[in-house]
């Protein structure tokens, strides 16, 4: 089984380049409503609001990483495994930008909240689609050079990440705990 | 099995939750009874977004309220009574604090009571003497409740008595931390309208079905079952729950005050397939210009089918209220039980406006209804004497013998050891665009003294410091602007107002 993942190196990229756009989102997100809440919300609150954010954004990348590591156990090797960096990094950013765009389907006027009932529809097809872009487009080695530099580049961000979420996951504690 | 469909079985398990709910707290309930010499029970039932200018028992030509104007026989009618704020989170903390929004500071959409006065509020003010009860369907009053978690022993969750199958809000993982959690997850992360994950929202989105897979209730509900933006419920389940819950309560030997903030008749406006068609289809209404703060400019042939559903969903909600009541009664319960009936804000449908997000402060926003029956009571009483949401908290502090705070801005009910000062100013203010924690420098605030009523808004780009004069009396559609016709009153009252606003202001700064 071991055989079928890709190293441990290469995971680490992928899922650098994968919390960087889903905690960057968050921090975006967080930071258009702070506008908001710092109206009326105190600091220890906002804090602990940040915090619950963090922690889902760490959940949130751990989950679609597993979900592309059981895909890899899935396909042969050279479907993923092979250049899993350039090809796993193609995937997720796809997906994330996938559910994204079904997000902002589902809120728009139409079609609305019909959107709910093609949504295994919807993840399926951009999977297959995401898998597809990935197993073609690293076949351009300029692009699979790109997307490899992209991903070694964000792994510096993991040095910033992890004790801010680790930060995160002691204020929730506290505030569950106390 | 036929006989038994799934709305049924809804309804049921609905109950039973909360006869459970109750039987949790109250393990030998039966075995307390001694209702006679016990201090008597409040009842705190807001109706969102009712305006006593929809309702036929302030005069409304459509019959909106047969079982409120029943009720009304044995009760205190308020006449002139009104809002704190034209939206939820000003409005409903008023009721909750005594104050006006320029103090309790609930000025922002989704916004919070200064934590000097949540120590202070309602709940607090009842104390242990009272089982102290609530529950929301409106989030933005639910936030208080969540605010106030150490003063309420049951608070039961905005989500409960729902349709939809899977729990809406994810913050009641951490009943600990509920006012955070509350804005990381249901306010952002996790709700549908304005996500910050990817695979999260996504997930969310996916276990909701549509509106058209809540088929089965169609019948019933031609415009979509009631929807408190999340979740769907049947009114008849959510009275019926509270009815059980009421009863329950009443069994044990600590009196009860219960707050009870039900979202109906707010909009989207679901009236039940009975209630459709059943009122005057087309009623005189003066034809009322834009008014430059006008946020939508709804044309006049659109906004009266809006009022028309508003109307028939009041009506709906008037039947519920009624089998409450006639619960109650059944129970005993009215003997030894003050009911205060109230809305935290109303709703407009002219000027081109509908709704209630509007800086505009007309009387269809701000005029409420107050009934208020006491213990025992056999006659109705009634009272035109304007009065405040603000005083229903220091009037509840006299009914439980408790010294209220002396800085509050609300008095005691006329009828409830206030008098009746027809003088008195009772203020309305609007202040979502300002930071709760610095003066006012953008709202709409409304003075009514009297018959006079002043409107003053100012720090909009379009309106800045512009007054509005009108007289409730003579002209109560707000169509004849005296204030440049009555100088007198006009800078008489709009001193006060200015004074009042200083004050405030002042309090702010220090």
């Amino acid at each position: 089984m071991r055989d079928r993942l890709p190293s441990r190196h290469d995971v680490v990229q992928v899922f650098a380049v994968l919390w960087f756009a889903v905690a960057g989102w968050t921090f975006d997100r967080f930071s258009w409503q702070f506008a908001s809440w710092s109206n009326f919300l105190d600091v220890e609150t906002l804090v602990g609001i940040l915090a619950y954010r963090i922690a889902a954004s760490l959940l949130e990348s751990l989950i679609i990483l597993a979900f592309l590591l059981v895909l890899c156990l899935i396909f042969p090797p050279k479907y993923l495994k092979e250049n899993f960096t350039a090809k796993g990094t193609i995937f997720v950013l796809i997906l994330c930008g996938s559910l994204f765009g079904f997000w902002n389907l589902f809120n728009a006027r139409s079609p609305g909240v019909i959107m709910a009932d093609y949504a295994a529809l919807w993840l399926i097809c951009t999977v297959v689609i995401a898998l597809l872009i990935a197993h073609f487009s690293v076949k351009i080695k300029k692009v699979s050079a790109i997307i490899c530099w992209i991903s070694d580049r964000m792994t510096v961000f993991l040095y910033l990440l992890v004790p801010i979420t680790a930060s995160g996951f002691v204020i929730i504690l506290v505030r569950n705990i106390f | 099995m036929s006989g038994f469909s799934r709305r049924d079985f809804l309804k049921v398990a609905s109950l039973m939750s909360a006869g459970a709910f109750v039987n949790s707290i109250y393990p030998s309930a039966a075995s307390w009874s001694n209702q006679s010499q016990k201090n008597p029970n409040i009842l705190i039932l807001v109706m969102d977004a009712l305006s006593a200018r929809n309702m036929s028992l302030y005069g409304y030509v459509r019959n909106t309220t047969p079982n409120i104007a029943r009720f009304a026989e044995r009760a205190t009618v308020y006449h002139s009574h009104y809002a704190g704020g034209n939206y939820t989170s000003p409005g409903t903390a008023s009721i909750l604090t005594g104050t006006y929004p320029w103090t309790h500071r609930a000025i922002n959409m989704r916004g919070t009571i200064v934590q000097s006065l949540v120590d202070k509020d309602l709940f607090a003010l009842a104390g242990d003497d009272y089982h102290r009860v609530a529950f929301s369907q409106n989030m933005l009053a639910d936030v208080f409740l969540r605010q106030s978690a150490k003063n309420i022993e049951e608070h039961i969750p905005l989500d409960s008595f729902r349709l939809n199958r899977h729990p809406s809000l994810k913050s009641s993982w951490f009943s600990r931390d509920p006012l955070a959690s509350y804005y990381a997850f249901d306010d952002s992360t996790l709700n549908r309208t304005n996500t910050s994950t990817f695979l999260f929202n996504f997930l969310n989105v996916a276990s909701w079905k549509s509106i058209e897979s809540y088929s089965e209730l169609s019948p019933e509900y031609p415009y979509g079952a009631p929807f408190n933006a999340f979740n769907f419920f049947d009114n008849r389940v959510v009275y019926d729950a509270l009815g059980s819950t009421v009863q329950d309560l009443a069994q044990n030997p600590k009196p009860f005050l219960t707050y009870f903030h039900l979202y109906s008749p707010h909009e989207p406006f679901s009236p039940r397939q009975e209630f459709v068609g059943q009122l005057i289809p087309d009623i005189p209404e003066p034809n009322k210009p834009f008014h430059p703060l006008s946020l939508n400019h709804f044309r006049r042939k659109g906004l009266m089918p809006m009022r028309q559903k508003y109307d028939e969903f009041i009506l709906d909600v008037d039947d519920n209220f009624g089998r409450l009541i006639d619960q109650l009664e059944t129970a005993g319960i009215l003997e030894n039980t003050y009911i205060f009936l109230l809305s935290d804000h109303g709703e407009l449908f002219e000027r081109g406006e509908h709704g209630h997000l509007t800086p505009l402060m007309y009387d269809a926003l701000l005029h409420i209804p107050l009934i208020v029956h006491e213990p025992g009571q056999k006659v109705r009483r009634d009272v035109f004497a304007p009065t405040s949401n603000a005083d229903i908290l220091p009037t509840i502090a006299r009914i439980l013998q408790k010294e209220p705070d002396s800085a509050l801005e609300g008095r005691l009910l006329p009828g409830f050891g206030g008098a009746e000062d027809l003088e008195r100013s009772i203020f309305s203010i609007e202040a979502k665009l300002n930071t709760a924690r610095l003066p006012l420098t953008r709202a709409s605030i409304s003075m009514i003294k009297g018959n006079k009523k002043l409107i003053y808004y100012f720090g909009y780009k379009s309106q800045d410091d512009i007054f509005e004069l009108y007289d409730l009396h003579d002209d109560l559609d707000e169509l004849d602007d005296l204030f440049l016709k009555d100088t007198a009153t006009a800078k008489r009252m709009k001193q006060e107002l200015l004074d009042s606003l200083s004050t405030a202001n002042n309090k702010i700064r220090r």
